[in-house]
């Protein structure tokens, strides 16, 4: 489904990513672990294609499409979806009119036809209750005035709603309660299929309990450097980064 | 004053002149424009509107206007048309306690046209006029609605329009600015409203006078104790377009709301000129006014706030926000606040800048497309102003038109 081969990236002429590989098929969960500063919000931001980051080489396919060439909604519109570290707040714009017009620019984009009031508000109903997303939260504005929590909250019933192929949680666990965090991981877990994928970036393998990982990968200096299943997450908790990035840095 | 300037503003006021000549505030108003510059550059009043397009273009008077129907978006209301400058006959039916009159002498007026040139252009030689007043405790459940409407070559229009509301009344006014066809046209149009004690009057101005146009609208306002007033000025199309807003708060306990959203595109010019002055204690004014500018288009923002030595214990907020949409586009901001009195809460503030570009690959990413995505901004740049709006018909037209402006 996602091809990612020798990938380099670069932000103010500051190279982050060093030609990174990652395939990732249907119906498996890739997690990404790494130490802070490591480029793995970078990853899913170049991945999403945000302007501020500029590949320097390597390329990227998703569903056999180089969508490198694609411009961010276009990618969305592929099936690529990207829960933030940081969500913004964007007051004025509300929630439901937005989710609204992102999922028919979608529709539009494939030949659809757009969907009508009921089966929005049905997908609606049904996806709040799906993240258990308190009743009003929908209504506001994007992410005004919400809680850490309630943000990360907010990009899980976003994705929920666009359904999409691939997607990426840019550590959605951070700030999330032991309840939420269930919540969440629950949402995601009945999201999956077996034509869909997920890549959890997170630094705690507590969430890993949750959504069961196929693959875990070990992101440093811009690439990646160990990947296992899912008990490496636990021999991560266990024994830190060092053990795995004294080679890199003795070849630095 | 030099020959050559002398000569053009010499020429430019022979197309307003009337062969009969003309008396009283009017006669003192003309006299006034022979003292009085061309304005220019060189005056703060006028620094960042260069009017030499005015200055050197030939206008006519359209003294047989057609009435066609005109169609507004506004609903049921009390209508007044007003093409090229003259009243239609009205056969509106008012309800008893509201008159409307046409103005054939000028009485005290409420605009200084001694000091202002197209103040006392307007008052000198106004095309025609009309007087709405509402006896007291008058309340209307419909708005009035004025129209004004541009159409033909190089035609000039000085409307001229009074309301005036007796204690305790209350009603809502459109002041709709239309174009049709309209090439060259200049309307210079004095508004005066008189609030009287007790009573609320809310305004809503609508300028779509085509960007081949220029307007100069100048509104006078008088409050007296205990009284509301709201204007809301949406400004749209023009090619120049200048506002002079000028508020007398002269009662205690009265509220004053300003709000204005400007967008301008192309190589349109708008300048918004607002002036409140607090003569008395006691009182609130809230001034919020938001622009978008976008290619090579400019905005001016200059709202004053005074506040005389006896007018304690007021609260005169302002605010002027803008965002530029290209680096060709120009804002020139410039709050003021002049305050005597020392036991005032004032504040102000102006700030420019750009579309959130994480907002906007927020949006993106979602799968909206960057034109919506920019226009769900714009929108809600906008929205605080426009929530405002109480007149709910006012307020869904404009919405519309801020989201078709900038939806290419
Ligand atoms: N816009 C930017 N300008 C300059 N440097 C940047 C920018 N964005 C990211 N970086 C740098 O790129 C590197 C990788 O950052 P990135 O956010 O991808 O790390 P991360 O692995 O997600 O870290 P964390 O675990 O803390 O979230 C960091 O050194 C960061 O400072
Ligand atoms: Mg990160």
């Amino acid at each position: 489904m996602l091809s990612i081969k020798n990938l380099k990236a670069s932000v103010e002429g500051k190279q982050i990513l060093n030609g990174l590989n990652l395939e990732i098929k249907a119906g498996e969960v890739h997690a990404i672990m790494g130490p802070n500063g490591s480029g793995k919000s970078t990853l899913a931001a170049v991945l999403a294609g945000r302007e501020d980051f500029t590949v320097e080489g390597g390329e990227v396919t998703f569903d056999g499409k180089n969508i490198l060439e694609l411009a961010p909604e276009e990618r969305a519109a592929e099936g690529l979806f990207l829960a933030f570290q940081y969500p913004i707040e964007i007051p004025g714009v509300s929630n439901i009119n937005f989710l609204k017009t992102a999922i028919n620019e979608v529709r539009e984009y494939k030949g659809l036809e757009k969907m009508t009031a009921k089966d929005f508000l049905k997908r609606l109903k049904e996806k709040k209750e799906l993240v258990e997303l308190k009743d009003g939260l929908a209504n506001r504005s994007v992410n005004e005035g919400f809680s850490g929590g309630e943000k990360k909250r907010n990009e899980i019933f976003q994705m929920a709603m666009l359904e999409p192929k691939l997607a990426i949680l840019d550590e959605t666990d951070s700030g999330l309660d032991i309840d939420a965090l269930r919540i969440v991981a629950n949402g995601v877990n009945r999201l999956k299929t077996k034509d869909n994928a997920t890549i959890v970036i997170t630094h705690y393998q507590r969430l890993l309990d949750y959504i069961v990982p196929d693959f875990v990968h070990v992101l440093y200096q811009g690439k990646i450097v160990k990947t296992g299943g899912k008990e490496l997450a636990l021999e991560l908790e266990e024994k830190g980064y060092d053990w795995l990035t004294k080679n890199e840095k003795e070849l630095a | 004053m030099d020959v050559v300037s002398m000569d053009k503003k010499e020429l430019f006021l022979e197309q307003f002149r009337v062969s009969e000549g003309v008396h009283g505030v009017s006669k003192s108003a003309e006299l006034a424009l022979l003292e009085l510059p061309f304005p220019n550059t060189r005056e703060e009043y006028w620094k960042y509107t260069r009017l030499t397009k005015i200055q050197n273009g030939n206008f006519l008077l359209d003294e047989n206007p057609s009435f066609e129907p005109i169609l507004t978006e506004f609903g049921d209301a009390f209508t007044f048309n007003c093409v090229n400058g003259f009243f239609e006959d009205s056969d509106v039916k008012l309800p008893i306690g509201v008159q409307s009159k046409v103005i054939e002498e000028i009485r005290d007026p409420l605009v200084e046209y001694q000091y202002e040139f197209f103040s006392a252009l307007n008052t000198a030689y106004f095309t025609s006029g009309i007087r709405i007043k509402l006896e007291p405790k008058m309340k209307l459940d419909k708005p009035i609605l004025i129209n004004f409407v541009s159409t033909g070559n190089a035609i000039q229009a000085q409307p001229r329009l009074e309301i005036v509301l007796g204690e305790g009344a209350s009603a809502a006014v459109i002041i709709n600015f239309q174009n049709q066809n309209a090439t060259e046209h200049i309307t210079n149009v004095v508004s005066e409203m008189k609030v009287s004690k007790n009573a609320s009057l809310q305004v809503h101005q609508l300028q779509q006078s085509g960007d081949d146009n220029y307007l100069i609208n100048t509104t006078e306002v008088l409050q007296k104790r205990d009284s509301k007033f709201s204007i809301h000025t949406m400004s749209l199309e023009g090619k120049i377009l200048r506002n002079n807003l000028n508020i007398a708060v002269d009662g205690q306990n009265c509220e004053t709301r300003l709000n204005g959203v400007y967008l301008v595109s192309g190589t349109q010019h708008v300048d918004n000129h607002t002036y409140v002055d607090h003569k008395k204690p006691n009182c609130n004014s809230s001034e919020n006014y938001k622009g978008i500018i976008d290619d090579k288009a400019t905005a001016v923002f200059n709202g004053k706030v005074m506040v005389q030595p006896d007018a304690q214990k007021i609260n005169a907020f302002q605010s002027n926000q803008n965002i530029l949409l290209s680096d060709d586009a120009t804002i020139n901001s410039k709050p003021e606040l002049e305050i005597y009195a020392d036991d005032v809460q004032c504040s102000h503030g102006s700030t420019t800048g750009q579309l959130d570009e994480e907002a906007l690959f927020y949006l993106r990413s979602r799968g909206v497309s960057e034109k919506s995505a920019k226009k769900m901004l714009i929108r809600a740049f906008v929205f605080d102003v426009l929530e405002e709006i109480e007149l709910e018909v006012f307020k869904y037209h404009v919405e519309g038109l801020v989201e078709e402006k900038f939806g290419v």
